[in-house]
């Protein structure tokens, strides 16, 4: 094959191509000619071919500048003929008044505007739409033929000198002389008639999305000269529609607020949103979506919500007390969208809970204020009631809004917290609550739970776990709850030692070990001293088998129980010598045993049975042991003798106050008088004489005659004030525990850096105050634990 | 700084590029030393090679040495020429150097990763392959080499292959001209047997049969001639038929199960395909990667033969030559072929030395593999009505379309050898004329093809005419020096312009007072203008580089920024070469001084 060409070959010019000029013309001419072919459609009569190498040739012979300047007016002026011939007469026949009433009105397009031919004014507006957009489609199939003919101009001339292609500058072209056409703007017709076809659709009309969908793309589809991602419908439809939809909403707003409630309010949000939604999905464009959406919920959300949620009638209080979790449900769901933080339903639902709480924390002080005397509620019973009332209502709120919370608003852990921080602020503002708590924790394992089966005790406990949680000053709980439990077990009062585990395991699981050794110290005594007893019994017979009395003694670890039963020197007593006889063996029998430690008798603890014969009949009673003292004084003396006040004293060595106590609840208490009080009334008097009742009647044959004050339920308020000063010792020495545990482990701080360490090591126990803690540290630097710096008087260095 | 100027000197006076070594052994001249090398290696490399079980070739061909000589330089537009060209990219030089050992070791990675894609192999697990990594420049290189995954190396022939085989499946514009449609079921000898396959249509294209199988082919021309529809025979497995009809299409047949592959061969038995039985059988064995690749590239060679066949016989030796006078007053009667032709359009060409029309019967599933005959098929225009055409007339000749195309009978040959089989050689003195038609057709290819032809002249060539009013020793050329460059701007080859500004620079003196030489310069300088860029002339550029080049003057710092001349200082003494390399700077800004220009 190569042969057969070789030997007709010889060097020479390349044929036909630099002889001679080609006529640009003439060559344009035919160019130009199968243009208007490709317009009119009669493409498949040229011959591609002979097309291509025109312009082939041209390009070839450098004419590619004037070949894309040619085209360009050419398209530019057919462009400019279709719109004066085809598309104005079109516009001006149906559109024209409808534009002129949109412009007009600064944009806002109302039905009210459009005259009475209105609806064959908008079918004219629809079927100019698919008239351009028949434009449209012509132009494009004629870019893509003419394209094909330039092929070679688009790869050598466009793209050396970075023109735009063929075919983008036929759109552009289409952009400027028709969308944009300085004489006939055919694209203000074509945003008018789609603006106005929403307004249609946006007041409950059916209109012809296929045709306005059609037009969109046409727009989406001509890109901006020199802007990135531009498009004719970016720049110039779109603002429009964003402007036009800004005013309708904010007409919207204003009809919703005037005219419904806030439940219809909710409703119909919804429902302008997804159509907006699905408005902009099916016709207009994805890239609207988020703005328009955006406009309706800045105004139909943002701008009018706080309105709605606090609307008297129908808002968030209405829908809460009334259950209408499908507005919550709304409310929430159109909340989250505006708001990730949910601020304002957040604070208004705090603000609610709070508002309840505090209702409940008044009634529970009215209870405690004026108790219901006509039910024989005594002061100490009412503060029972009023704990019991409060503890059930604070749970009941409490069960009522996480159903809400998990019905309505997915769980949505911000509102979870809100809603901690609302029942954490109200609980902690009453005073009392852990009173209240361990009051009804006490109550419960004395009495309410017995019967109960384990779950059914588990669920009672875990309820006051959950109140537990709430409470900021967790060691005033532990106090009382200690106070409380130390006089379940050593009176025999709780119903179950499983159930009294349980609520310990529980509030380890809470707050950990630390909070519950001393709870768990005071079972393990308790155990303890059972065995010791054993041991001492079986001592007993064998060294002393004719003894009569029989004495039980619990041994307590100081530190374990409540302050109140080891602290309290005062507790001295004389007892009678039979008894003061067994007691020195038993100390004697322990400290054999346990050499070194001290016992410390706690006679106000105690009780006895002790049996008395009286006149008729003997009885036996049980008293506390300090009554036992005092009756026992009575045994040596004669019928008829009496005693005084001081003399008792004398005798007892019993502290003022208890003896008072004890007298009063022998002599005093019509049902258990076993002494008769000389003069009769209700105070017992330092000059008051006590002789023996003998004439004592009863028809039990056992009797318990109950201390006074021993029917402690609640505090007094002395008491409380006790309890209050103790819980702050122990708050100073957990406060300098703390300071010298941080100062040990980081040598040198920041008084606020410290201050703030501090806060966080103690804030699970109680909420420690700034001024305690700078107290402490200033009580710290004087023993000596720390010192200031000398350069700077803000920082603390670790002595050690 | 004296110490070092001195040296300097003397070794650029003494023109000795080694000192004097003293040759150990004194028998061995020191050339010989490579070859003791080489010699090594290969004893090494025989050894290796029991593994390696298919040595490459010695290539002794002046293209693999300039691919070997671009790969040690970097020339990546070279390297591309020559592989363009077919040469083997695995083949081994005199010192069983491979080009890509050549590029890797020399650092180009650049040409490295393109030899890689275009099918160099490095395969650890030989000798070869270990020897590439271990010598790799640098690491960039030696990580190209290894995560290089070699089942993904495009193959020098794997355009063609991959046209072939898309026309299977490809839809716009249709030209399928033949279906066969199994219709009965297969015969499942087996219980075992996959579930009976459905019966198929196969939408297929007459001349691939024709040029892959003699059995096809005179079926097509005999009892198969005008039947748009050919039913197979129900023994026939439809799937079985499949895996020919891929192989045919030079598609890579995956292994199927044992029993097709049995059925497979009955049917190339039947069918006279002895290349696909082969094919079958290599699946059958368990084979390396390496091995399974070198048979996929066999089949596609045969492909490749068959095709390079077929467009000789049945598209250029089947040209039809009739006068331009009576072509032009009749064309219909001119425009049909023999019956049994597998042609469905008519390309004709005008041969203007003896007046005559040249029609040649080709296929549109080819041509498109130009852009421009994809898109003039595709349109809407007249060409893109055209349609398959079965039906023969009544004197056993069928109609066909045709389209002009302004080349002469020569170049058009060439391009249609090149469209069939993506191979062909283009004689030097029709080059340009080759370039400027690829250029039209949109084929870059075959365009970078012409340049390099066009530019690859030797003196042995007698069309190659060397001017001796030029100079002494002035390559020999296929044009015009002034065409070239030219049609280099025409036609946006880099390649050909640079060649000119070389052989301007080379004889800068003979030019420097032509008239035409002072319009090229003139046309380059108002190219620049017109694209509004720096004020430079990317011709004179060029020339003033090729003729450092052309004087060993390599050092940047050597020259004044601003003259870009040596420049003669108290520490530095000018050569000669560099008094000439001013002289001819000087020539140049008298031209350019002449002409207005600044530069």
């Amino acid at each position: 094959m190569m042969s057969s060409g070789k030997s007709r070959v010889k060097m020479r010019p390349p044929r036909n191509r630099d002889s001679g000029d080609v006529n640009f013309d003439d060559s344009w001419a035919v160019l130009s000619t199968a243009m208007q072919e490709m317009y009119r459609k009669n493409a498949s009569r040229l011959s591609y071919e002979e097309l291509y190498r025109t312009a082939y040739t041209l390009v070839l012979k450098k004419h590619a500048e004037r070949l894309y300047n040619s085209f360009k007016t050419f398209v530019a002026q057919h462009l400019r003929e279709i719109v004066s011939t085809e598309l104005a007469p079109l516009a001006s026949n149906t559109t024209n008044s409808l534009l002129t009433s949109t412009i007009g009105g600064g944009g806002v397009t109302s039905t009210i505007a459009v005259p009475l031919a209105a609806a064959d004014k908008r079918e004219g507006g629809i079927r100019f739409l698919k008239a351009v957009k028949a434009q449209w489609d012509d132009h494009c199939l004629c870019m893509r033929m003419i394209s094909d003919i330039l092929m070679y101009m688009d790869r050598v001339y466009c793209k050396e000198l970075q023109l735009p292609l063929i075919y983008d500058a036929g759109l552009a072209l289409f952009r400027d002389h028709v969308i944009r056409n300085n004489e006939f703007q055919v694209g203000e017709h074509i945003y008018a008639i789609i603006l106005d076809q929403i307004q249609l659709e946006r007041d409950g009309d059916i209109v012809d999305t296929s045709a306005i969908k059609a037009t969109v793309l046409m727009l989406e589809s001509l890109t901006e000269d020199k802007i990135d991602g531009e498009t004719v419908y970016s720049r110039s439809f779109e603002p429009k529609f964003l402007r036009s939809s800004v005013d309708f909403y904010t007409a919207e707003t204003d009809k919703l607020s005037r005219e419904c409630d806030s439940s219809q309010y909710l409703i119909k949000t919804e429902k302008r949103l997804q159509e907006e939604f699905e408005r902009a999905m099916s016709y207009l464009s994805m890239t609207s979506e988020p703005k328009i959406t955006k406009i309706v919920e800045e105004n139909l959300i943002t701008k009018n919500f706080v309105s709605v949620i606090k609307s008297d009638a129908s808002g968030l209080t209405y829908m809460i007390s009334n259950d209408r979790f499908d507005d919550l449900k709304r409310l929430y769901r159109l909340c989250k969208r505006v708001d990730p933080e949910k601020t304002d339903l957040r604070s208004a639902l705090m603000a609610r809970i709070i508002q309840q709480g505090g209702e409940i924390n008044q009634d529970a002080l009215e209870v405690l204020k004026h108790p219901d005397k006509s039910k024989g509620v005594t002061v100490q019973n009412a503060a029972t009631i009023a704990a019991f009332k409060w503890v059930e209502e604070v749970l009941g709120l409490k069960e009522k809004y996480d159903c809400i919370l998990n019905d309505t608003m997915d769980g949505d852990n911000q509102i979870q917290t809100s809603l901690t921080n609302a029942f954490s602020s109200f609980i902690n503002q009453i005073n009392r609550c852990s009173e209240f708590l361990s009051l009804f924790i006490d109550d419960n394992l004395k009495k309410g739970l017995k019967g109960k089966t384990e779950d059914e005790a588990e669920a009672v406990l875990d309820r006051a776990i959950t109140l537990f949680r709430y409470i900021t000053d967790k060691d005033m709980f532990e106090t009382y709850y200690k106070t409380h439990l130390a006089k379940r077990l050593l009176g025999g009062r709780s119903i179950s030692d499983d159930v009294e585990r349980m609520m310990i395991t529980k509030l380890k699981m809470e707050v950990g070990f630390s909070f519950t050794t001393k709870l768990e110290g005071m079972f393990k005594d308790m155990k303890v001293s059972n065995d010791i007893m054993q041991e001492y019994k079986a001592h007993v017979q064998i060294t002393d088998p004719e003894r009569t009395i029989d004495m039980s003694v619990s041994v307590l670890t100081s530190t374990n129980w409540p302050v109140s039963l080891s602290t309290i020197e005062s507790h001295t007593c004389v007892y009678p010598p039979e008894i003061e006889r067994i007691k020195r063996s038993f100390e004697k029998f322990y400290v054999d045993r346990h050499s070194g430690r001290v016992l410390t008798w706690n006679p106000n603890m105690g009780n006895a049975d002790i049996r008395v014969a009286f006149r008729k009949r003997k009885h036996e009673l049980n008293v506390s042991t300090y009554a036992m003292v005092i009756l026992m004084l009575f045994n040596d003396l004669a019928d008829g003798e009496s005693l005084t006040f001081e003399e008792i004293k004398a005798a007892t060595s019993i502290p003022d106050n208890e003896l008072i106590r004890n007298l009063q609840s022998l002599a005093v208490v019509p049902k258990t008088r076993i002494l008769i009080k000389q003069p009769m009334s209700k105070d017992i008097n330092v000059a008051d004489r006590f002789s023996f009742n003998l004439g004592f009647e009863s028809q039990y044959i056992r009797i318990k005659i109950p201390t006074v004050a021993y029917i402690n339920k609640t505090e007094t308020e002395t008491e409380r004030k006790g309890t209050m000063d103790k819980v702050d010792e122990l708050r100073r020495y957990q406060t300098d525990a703390a300071i010298v545990r941080i100062m040990k482990a980081r040598k040198s701080l920041e008084h606020n850096i410290l201050v703030a360490e501090v806060t966080g090591q103690l804030s699970s126990h109680f909420r420690p105050d700034a001024a305690l803690i700078k107290k402490r540290i200033d009580a710290m630097l004087e023993r000596e634990y720390i010192e200031r710096s000398a350069e700077n008087r803000q920082m603390y260095h670790y002595l050690a | 700084m004296d110490e070092e100027f001195t040296e300097g000197v003397a070794l650029e006076e003494g023109f000795v590029p080694f000192p004097q070594v003293e040759v150990i052994i004194e028998d061995l001249p020191l050339e010989s030393k490579h070859k003791l090398i080489s010699r090594l290696w290969r004893e090494e490399g025989a050894r290796v090679n029991t593994i390696d079980d298919l040595p490459s070739q010695h290539d002794k061909t002046r293209r693999f040495h300039e691919l070997c000589e671009a790969c040690r330089a970097g020339d990546l537009e070279q390297v591309d020429n020559m592989v363009s060209f077919g040469v083997d990219v695995n083949a081994i030089d005199e010192f069983d150097y491979t080009p890509l050992i050549l590029a890797s070791l020399c650092g180009h990675e650049e040409v490295v990763k393109y030899l890689l894609e275009h099918g160099a192999v490095c395969d650890r697990d030989t000798f070869q392959g270990e020897r590439c990594l271990y010598g790799a420049l640098t690491d960039n290189i030696r990580s190209l080499l290894l995560k290089f995954d070699i089942s993904k190396a495009v193959d020098a022939i794997q355009p063609f292959a991959a046209h072939i085989a898309s026309l299977l499946s490809k839809i716009e514009p249709s030209s399928s001209d033949v279906i066969f449609s199994s219709s009965a079921k297969p015969t499942s000898t087996t219980s075992t047997g996959a579930a009976p396959a459905e019966p198929r249509q196969f939408h297929l294209h007459r001349f691939i049969l024709a040029a892959r199988s003699t059995y096809f082919r005179e079926n097509l021309a005999g009892r198969w001639r005008s039947k748009k529809l050919v039913k197979l025979s129900s023994s026939m497995d439809p799937r079985a038929f499949d895996i020919v009809v891929k192989y045919l299409y030079s598609i890579d047949i995956a292994i199927g199960s044992m029993e097709l592959n049995e059925r497979t061969s009955q049917v190339a038995r039947k069918l006279d395909l002895p290349d696909l039985i082969s094919t079958l059988e290599n699946l059958k064995a368990e084979e390396s990667f390496r091995r399974k690749r070198e048979h996929r590239q066999d089949d596609m060679r045969r492909a490749q033969a068959d095709f390079e066949m077929f467009v000789q016989k049945d598209v250029i030796s089947a040209r039809m030559e009739v006068r331009k006078d009576e072509f032009l007053a009749d064309k219909e009667r001119f425009c049909s072929v023999p019956a049994e032709s597998t042609a469905d359009i008519l390309l004709s060409v005008e041969d203007e030395d003896e007046d005559m029309i040249v029609l040649y019967p080709t296929h549109r599933a080819m041509l498109i593999r130009s852009e421009y005959y994809m898109t003039m098929f595709t349109s809407s225009f007249a060409e893109g009505a055209y349609s398959v055409c079965n039906f023969e007339d009544q004197d056993g000749t069928k109609r066909l379309p045709t389209v002009a195309l302004s080349a002469s009978k020569a170049v058009a040959e060439i391009i249609l050898t090149y469209i069939y089989t993506d191979r062909v050689d283009i004689p030097g003195a029709i080059a340009l004329d080759v370039l400027y038609c690829a250029d039209l057709l949109l084929i870059d290819k075959l365009k970078s093809l012409a340049s390099v032809a066009l530019t690859n002249s030797t003196a042995e060539d007698g069309d190659a005419i060397s001017d001796p009013t030029v100079g002494k020793h002035a390559t020999p050329l296929y044009a015009n020096i002034y065409d070239i460059l030219r049609s280099g701007w025409a036609t946006r080859m880099d390649r050909l312009e640079r060649f000119a500004a070389k052989y301007f620079a080379d004889n800068l003196a003979h030019f420097i007072v032509q008239d035409d030489f002072a319009d090229i310069v003139l046309e380059s300088a108002q190219r620049i203008r017109s694209r509004d860029e720096t004020d430079t002339i990317e011709l004179i550029d060029d020339i003033r580089f090729y003729l450092a080049q052309k004087y060993g003057i390599l050092f940047e710092d050597d020259m004044d920024p601003v003259t870009g001349k040596v420049q003669e200082g108290p520490w530095r003494k000018i050569t000669n070469y560099e008094r000439q390399y001013n002289a001819e700077l000087d020539l140049i800004d008298g031209l350019l001084e002449r002409l207005d220009l600044d530069a």
